[in-house]
């Protein structure tokens, strides 16, 4: 990662007023994973510092982002989360609760680069909420996200 | 002689006795070397990392992972690749309709509750438990006492597996090239398909035997989580139609039983794991599965449909495995004593044969661990407690912190919730251990600011003791 959008991404990630987008369009990191969901295999983009696993068809050819997986992620909100017994995962009540998507689990299949050393990697099982525009974003990342919409500005 | 005599006749005492002070000042370090149950010889040996979803049955979760460890255990050593490879992995979600409905069927009552001086009942599904019930449920003679394989409850009708190799092609020029790689290696690859039950895992394929080939993994695809949500909700129309004026039964019975048909293969359950087929407009089987639950539980009825899924796939862990041993660390009853508890956590991990250690606590604690402590007193209205069990009658022991105050429970994200802690290692002075969590493969949604270090493969990370100690009420571990 270059260092000026180092700067800018910890400037976001600590900066109470930043909004999800803009970390999302800021981060520099975005590398190519795919999940097994359903009967097919989806492509993601997966950004470290943005803390998000999004559908690859998010990403249009200029660099920005645009469909309901990226939008969600600037208005879900952890202290609106109607609570489960038993540690449900949060990002999973927030994709039922506060964007109407539905959840899928798939697998980690190949992951990232070919010839990197993750990518044959054994995976266990992945969360990822369905949006109505189709797109898909992990439950982590909604996890993350609403937790950090939910603090103090 | 003295101590101090000691160090003036020597003076390189000195050194020593620094030493002493330095080293004797953390134990922690002493006692901290690398646990790794994943690793070759371990309980957790290629086990599988599993995300419960929207679903509150971390209890269940946690309580298959041990067991899935004690079956490893079970293996005469040194153990095999194959020996490993058959060994079947449990299902939380029948585990958790099984123990809520045996548990039922001998009598317990049912505490839980979800909010204050709410009515609750065996009807509530299977939202919060009992790990070691879980376990107490598999110790059972037969009939009862049978786990599901997961791949059974969660698997496919058709499985397809990548085989890739290297190959060299010197007219080969990849327009992104690799920096791991000559310029002139490419990667083939070949999907395969074949139909039967899922296997899970590394799937081998017998290639990789080739001098020039590498293997990759097997997946098995996933399908909509939403499958205890689909059968709640047709228990919940069921209930619904039998409560209409001259309803009946049978003629309800048999449209839910293809209703339900059609509302599981819609959420991309395989065909071939929906127990019975629908003929002339009836699944025999699932009309029976509603006939026979018509004046019971919602609880027996997942327990019975899970029944037939898993007709043929169930099978039993030892009936030594021992019951767990649960040690109460809340602060509302005085007893949150964190050296101690690490104490336990530690004496734990080092058996030889380490088992998984389970432990409820806040879950909160692992997106922001400054925010949330443990509540002085049990408050009502919050979750379950006990990782959403039955004995707390609907209190939380997780309750907000913000600048040392803490008034209100933490309701809105999984706190109160059980996981297993699998290992443990040093890092600079700083003991971390090593948690499976069940929300699957997914470390983007923890701040490594915090302190923790994430596997991007598993999910598994690891965390500092001391914050995990803070909010951890409780202790759940083989005796």
């Amino acid at each position: 990662m270059r260092p000026h959008f180092a700067a800018t991404l910890l400037m976001l990630l600590f900066s109470p007023s930043a909004r999800a987008s803009d970390l999302v369009v800021a981060a520099a990191d975005w590398r190519p994973r795919v999940y097994q969901i359903l009967d097919g295999r989806d492509p993601f983009l997966f950004s470290r510092s943005a803390h998000a696993i999004v559908s690859a068809g998010c990403r249009r050819p200029d660099g920005s982002f645009a469909c309901d997986a990226v939008r969600v992620l600037s208005r879900v909100r952890a202290d609106k989360i109607k609570s489960v017994p038993g540690g449900a995962d949060p990002g999973a009540l927030v994709c039922l609760q506060q964007v109407q998507g539905t959840v899928v689990t798939g697998r980690p299949a190949l992951l990232g680069a070919k010839g990197s050393r993750a990518a044959n990697l054994p995976g266990g099982e992945a969360s990822f909420c369905v949006l109505p525009d189709k797109s898909l974003v992990s439950t982590g990342s909604l996890d993350f996200h609403a937790h950090r919409n939910s603090r103090p500005r | 002689m003295g101590f101090p005599s000691v160090l003036a006749r020597a003076p390189y005492s000195w050194v020593v006795a620094a030493f002493w002070l330095f080293w004797g000042a953390q134990p922690a370090q002493a006692t901290c070397t690398t646990i790794d149950m994943r690793s070759s010889g371990g309980s957790m040996e290629g086990t599988m990392p599993m995300a419960q979803g929207s679903h509150g049955i971390c209890y269940a979760y946690a309580g298959a992972g041990m067991a899935d460890a004690w079956q490893r255990n079970q293996l005469s050593r040194p153990r095999t690749a194959d020996a490993l490879a058959a060994l079947r992995p449990t299902s939380p979600a029948a585990l958790a309709a099984s123990t809520r409905a045996y548990a039922r069927r001998s009598g317990a009552t049912r505490t839980c509750s979800v909010g204050p001086g709410a009515a609750c009942g065996w009807d509530d599904g299977l939202n919060g438990g009992n790990i070691e019930d879980t376990i107490n449920f598999l110790r059972q003679p037969e009939p009862n006492g049978r786990a599901c394989d997961h791949r059974q409850v969660f698997g496919v009708s058709e499985i397809s597996y990548e085989y890739s190799r290297w190959e060299e092609d010197p007219t080969f020029a990849s327009a992104d090239p690799d920096p791991f790689l000559p310029p002139f290696m490419r990667r083939v690859r070949t999907t395969h398909a074949r139909s039967g039950l899922g296997v899970g895992g590394t799937f081998s394929t017998g290639f990789a035997s080739s001098a020039s080939s590498s293997e990759t993994d097997l997946y098995i695809p996933g399908r909509d989580s939403q499958y205890l949500t689909v059968l709640n909700e047709a228990w919940d129309e069921y209930q619904r139609r039998l409560r209409e004026p001259l309803a009946d039964a049978t003629a309800i019975a048999r449209a839910m039983s293809t209703r339900l048909e059609a509302c599981l293969l819609e959420a991309n359950v395989p065909d071939s794991l929906i127990p019975g087929d629908t003929v002339d407009g009836t699944n025999a089987v699932l009309r029976d599965i509603f006939s026979g639950t018509r004046t019971g539980t919602r609880v027996d009825f997942l327990a019975r449909y899970f029944q037939n899924a898993c007709q043929g796939q169930t099978f039993r862990i030892s009936p030594t495995m021992p019951i767990p041993v649960v040690t109460d660390y809340r602060v509302s009853t005085g007893r949150h004593n964190e050296t101690t508890m690490l104490n336990e956590i530690h004496t734990a991990l080092e058996r030889r044969n380490g088992m998984p250690v389970a432990i409820s606590f806040c879950a909160t604690a692992l997106r922001n661990p400054s925010g949330v402590t443990l509540a002085s007193t049990a408050i009502p209205g919050g979750h379950t407690g006990t990782a959403g069990g039955t004995s707390d009658g609907g209190t939380t022991q997780c309750q907000e912190a913000s600048g040392g105050v803490a008034t209100t429970p933490v309701e809105a994200d999984g706190s109160d919730h059980v996981t297993l802690l699998i290992g443990r290692k040093q890092v600079g002075t700083r003991c971390m251990l090593l948690m499976r969590n069940s929300w699957g493969v997914s470390c983007e949604r923890y701040l490594p600011d915090a302190g923790f270090e994430c596997d991007e493969a598993t999910g598994d990370f690891w965390v500092d003791e001391s914050v995990l100690a803070r909010v951890t009420y409780e202790t759940i571990r083989m005796p």
